[in-house]
């Protein structure tokens, strides 16, 4: 009796092993799809191109100047007279 | 008692395996939960299938990336010839991709003093998206409630594609797959209502920058810095290659 009991233990632990590796599968499928998406691909052009861009220079005092003006012109938008889209 | 001390036996097991098998089955939706978290939620390919992106646009999103040059904020690149928007987070991370209608007329100039005209009034030859980088943002219009504005100055805005003129079509061009039919508009960026609600208007609640790729004007003119920059590079790997 405590033979067939072991037994039964070995076929849910086979049962288990299984299972996990199905669903180990099952994420590795996903991921090969997430990692082929269009989306993704893009993504790593532009993480790509954008460390081949990395010895662009920017003097750090020209990037403050923008952010300021940047965020000025924002708020310029947010409280300017209303105009009518060009549709 | 036998009977008993079996029961007792054959409960922690199935206990443990099936509590292995919840706990194997929970760590994996946790995986896919952690997954979805790190995606942005509205990630968006309303691309037509099979439409590549091009170089020039991945480019210009690498340097735009690399210099910083969004300052910290979301951005756009803006593709007329292909007739795509590509919205980018912050951190430079691609948001969405989808194709849109751009100005009727082929150009990239916005004439002086446009912002005033009733629609009617633009001349055909001035119903261009203009090209260049534009600081763009959220603000009130006439007519069209909170406006994303692309380019304040020429009345440009970014907004879900408009239906009041049944046969411009506009719906129908937006879903054709070619981009030679996207040209419609007096000078608007139309995307689908979906991919402006679930992209563009979260993402530029704050503002944002906006780089409009020119019809014909040169990219020197339009983005001299990234011009520049990828100029250097190809000599660079022209020199490498000999």
């Amino acid at each position: 009796m405590i033979k067939q009991h072991l037994t039964r233990a070995r076929t849910l632990g086979v049962a288990v092993v299984a299972a996990l590796s199905l669903g180990a599968c099952a994420t590795y499928d996903d991921e090969f799809a997430t990692i082929n998406s269009r989306l993704d691909q893009l993504d790593a052009r532009v993480s790509s191109a954008a460390q081949s861009a990395e010895s662009a220079n920017q003097n750090a005092q020209r990037a403050n100047q923008r952010l300021d003006q940047m965020e000025g012109r924002i708020q310029q938008l947010e409280t300017g007279p209303p105009r009518r889209a060009r549709g | 008692m036998r009977d008993r001390l079996i029961h007792m036996t054959k409960q922690p097991i199935i206990r443990a395996v099936l509590g292995s098998l919840v706990l194997a089955f929970a760590s994996l939706g946790m995986a896919h939960a952690e997954d979805e978290a790190a995606q942005p939620a509205a990630a968006v390919d309303q691309l037509p299938s099979g439409q590549d992106v091009s170089d020039t646009v991945v480019e210009l999103a690498g340097w735009v990336v690399a210099t910083n040059d969004n300052q910290g904020y979301p951005f756009a690149i803006i593709d007329k010839a292909a007739a795509q928007v590509l919205v980018f987070g912050p951190d430079g991370r691609l948001r969405g991709a989808a194709p849109a209608l751009f100005g009727s007329a082929i150009g990239d100039h916005a004439v002086e003093g446009i912002a005033g005209l009733a629609l009617r009034d633009i001349p055909a030859a001035d119903r261009t998206t203009p090209a260049g980088r534009f600081i763009g943002g959220f603000g009130p219009s006439i007519g069209g409630g909170r406006t994303l504005w692309v380019d304040y100055d020429s009345a440009v805005s970014i907004h879900t594609v408009t239906t009041d003129v049944p046969s411009e079509r506009r719906l129908e061009r937006l879903a054709s797959p070619s981009p030679d039919d996207n040209r419609v508009s007096h000078g608007c960026i139309n995307v689908s209502a979906e991919f402006f609600d679930g992209v563009v208007s979260p993402t530029f609640q704050r503002g944002g920058v906006f780089y409009v790729l020119p019809d014909e004007t040169p990219l020197a003119e339009t983005f001299p810095e990234f011009a520049q920059h990828r100029a250097q590079q190809r000599n660079g790997r022209r020199r490498a290659s000999r």
